[in-house]
């Protein structure tokens, strides 16, 4: 599932990460890096950016960017 | 700052700093409520020098949170001192200050990498004579510590190999991988309490219906605020500078007259009308939007807006230097510098005058008191602050029009990545906020407006008393502009005030004042509010005034501004243009409000 579908309120774990490199070394300082959980907390009402939070984290992205990663359901 | 392994500017100079300079000691300060990130920087930072002290700071935060983080875990795991604070509850700052003079014998844990990463260290590490790996690792970032080194060609024939080899993403996940074994040990995230603070902020931010006439509500009310509570003091000031004049000109007497008079008519007279003017809606609104930032709302004004920024080439980043323009235009040019792209930063410089600062909003406030509602009742400034606010937008408009036309014209392509961090909001300490904003910001507004606003009058009274054939230099100014000024529905003195306005906005009015008055502002008046009289006098109108308020809007940024702008676009091109854009636009619209009532 893209991250950019999730629900929220609800938490997933990510799989990969479709992104550039450069871009990937921006995230991986927000923890955005897989096998951590991360949580869908409100949108924009523009539904772009959306918030997230990893860990004690919380950051917006685009809804485009959240769209490049890809998450799983927590079982 | 979360990594030596820089990404940003600031981290590479942080970066720099740590392998290059000299010093005793390093402090890590890191964020007990969100150690996770801050645990590679501190292996870094420890992976370079064995003198460091990790600082936990916000641990009562944490705590609140039920975020658990265990310093004496810490301590063991990394082998070097670590001190949990809170420096607004002042916990640990002793402790802090008197780890800081102990003798230690400094020996901190060392951090394993990555086999590939390890296997490089080995080889390079003895060429180096050193045994911190991470000095290691930032030859392979860029060669600024190569020069300390003598390499021989061999060695650094194999430092270019691995230079193409290992990405700087597998040196950060060397360290990710390890700080990950240390945070299971240390942090516990117990059922996170998301602050109920937080949680009713966001929801009023994120929800269509609320989320914008919230932030009208914020922008009114802030102006509201400075207009009503100025007024009063305002007056004070003014009547109690004004009944100064007479006993210092007595005390003054020995002077010349020649030399007297422009100093007190001149100078005196433009000082005391812009200190009085301006500075207690700057008192004000200074403490008021420092509150706001340091409670931690602009981030969610820049989410919000985000969307309609995108779609103009820009992103919500630029209302944040918006805001600060609000506060002096030349602080939201440097501002600029948190956007990453290029473009977004030269759209955003460009277009941030549109935002008036507060050298231009107390006379805007002057006017519309003047000529729109009574400022000095209780519905009166909430009118005041209702047309203010409608100005303000109207700036915010054209922010949007002309950025959205820039960024057709300014070919630059680049799709950066957009990341916003949220942090959780702190009620900050409203005092030392207070007492800050007026140090750091009122003041320094102030003394600038005072540093021009004296010679400025001395200027005009000269201009104004030194005629050739009888008529005034200032006339003849006056005169030549007058054509000009009555095809924007205004006169020449006001182009003329607005041309002298130039080094600081907060001179227009009392400039325009002293031009009315032939130079001596030598009025009688009594009140603020009297002032209306001399312009009527002088043929304003409705119109006029209106105009007068596009023109404040929508002309040239001062001189601090002009400066700033070409410190940063580094371009004569880029300077010339942020003159004139707003400049031509303003002409424009005044000519067309003119033309159309």
């Amino acid at each position: 599932m893209k991250c950019s579908e999730l629900q929220v309120g609800k938490k997933a774990k990510i799989k990969k990460i479709d992104l550039d490199e450069k871009k990937q070394m921006k995230l991986f300082h927000l923890g955005v890096i897989p096998g951590e959980d991360i949580i869908c907390k409100f949108k924009s009402p523009f539904h772009t950016p959306i918030a997230y939070q990893i860990k004690g984290c919380v950051f917006a992205i685009r809804e485009e960017d959240a769209a490049l990663i890809e998450v799983e359901h927590e079982k | 700052m979360y990594s030596l392994i820089y990404q940003s500017p600031e981290e590479e100079v942080a970066s720099d700093f740590v392998f290059l300079e000299k010093y005793d000691l390093a402090i890590v300060v890191a964020d007990a409520t969100n150690l996770e990130r801050s645990m590679e920087i501190i292996l870094e930072v420890l992976d370079v020098t064995d003198h460091v002290i990790v600082c936990l700071n916000l641990i009562d935060e944490a705590r609140k949170r039920n975020i658990l983080v265990d310093p004496q875990e810490l301590m063991e795991k990394l082998q070097v001192p670590v001190i949990a604070t809170s420096v607004k509850e002042k916990i640990g700052l002793q402790e802090l200050i008197e780890t800081m003079n102990k003798e230690y014998i400094w020996h901190p844990k060392e951090i394993t990498h990555s086999p590939k990463i390890e296997r490089y260290c080995n080889y390079m590490l003895p060429k180096l004579s050193t045994s911190k790996k991470g000095v290691a690792i930032k030859l392979l970032l860029d060669d600024k510590l190569e020069k300390k080194y003598e390499l021989s060609s061999e060695t650094q024939k194999i430092l270019r190999f691995y230079r193409k080899y290992l990405t700087k993403m597998e040196i950060k996940e060397s360290y990710h991988d390890y700080a990950k074994t240390i945070n299971k040990d240390v942090i516990e995230r117990k059922k996170e309490q998301e602050k109920r603070e937080d949680k009713i902020w966001n929801t009023l931010f994120s929800n269509r219906w609320t989320s914008f006439p919230l932030m009208l509500l914020l922008l009114f009310g802030i102006l509201w605020l400075t207009i009503y509570f100025s007024n009063i003091p305002s007056e004070f000031l003014f009547e109690f500078f004004q009944s100064l004049e007479t006993p210092i000109y007595n005390l003054l007497s020995f002077l010349p007259s020649s030399l007297l008079d422009p100093l007190i008519y001149g100078g005196y007279r433009t000082l005391y009308w812009v200190v009085s003017v301006m500075l207690p809606p700057m008192l004000i609104f200074f403490p008021l939007f420092s509150l706001l930032e340091d409670y931690g709302l602009l981030p969610r004004i820049a989410f919000n807006l985000d969307a309609p920024f995108a779609k103009c080439g820009s992103c919500g980043k630029q209302s944040l230097t918006m805001c600060m323009g609000l506060g002096c235009n030349a602080v939201g040019v440097t501002g600029t510098r948190i956007m990453e792209s290029k473009k977004m930063r030269l759209l955003s410089i460009l277009t941030n005058v549109f935002m008036p600062c507060n050298g231009r909003f107390p006379a805007m406030i002057a006017i519309i008191g003047m000529f729109f509602v009574q400022n000095n009742t209780f519905l009166g400034s909430i009118y005041s602050a209702l047309i203010l606010s409608i100005i303000i937008l109207g700036g915010i408009l054209l922010t949007f029009l002309i950025t959205k036309i820039l960024s057709k014209v300014i070919l630059k392509k680049e799709e950066p990545l957009f990341i916003l961090e949220l942090p959780s909001f702190r009620r900050p300490k409203i005092l030392k906020t207070i007492y800050f904003a007026w140090k750091e910001k009122a003041l320094h507004v102030l003394v600038r407006a005072i540093i021009v606003s004296f010679p400025a009058g001395l200027f005009i009274y000269f201009l104004a008393n030194v005629s050739i054939e009888h008529i005034s230099l200032l006339n003849y100014l006056q005169n030549f502009l007058e054509p000009f000024g009555q095809c924007l529905g205004l006169d020449g003195a006001i182009i003329l005030a607005f041309i002298l306005g130039f080094p600081a906005n907060e001179i227009v009015i009392p400039m325009l004042l002293m031009i009315y008055s032939g130079g001596t502002m030598l009025v009688e008046y009594t009140s603020l509010e009297s002032l209306k009289q001399i312009f009527l006098i002088n043929g304003w109108t409705i119109l006029t005034a209106v105009n007068f308020l596009i023109l404040s809007l929508c002309h040239f940024p001062c001189a601090t501004t002009m400066l700033t702008i070409k410190k940063e676009t580094k371009s004569f091109g880029y300077t010339f243009l942020a003159f004139l854009l707003p400049t031509c636009l303003g002409i424009l619209l005044a000519f067309l409000v003119n033309l159309l009532f």
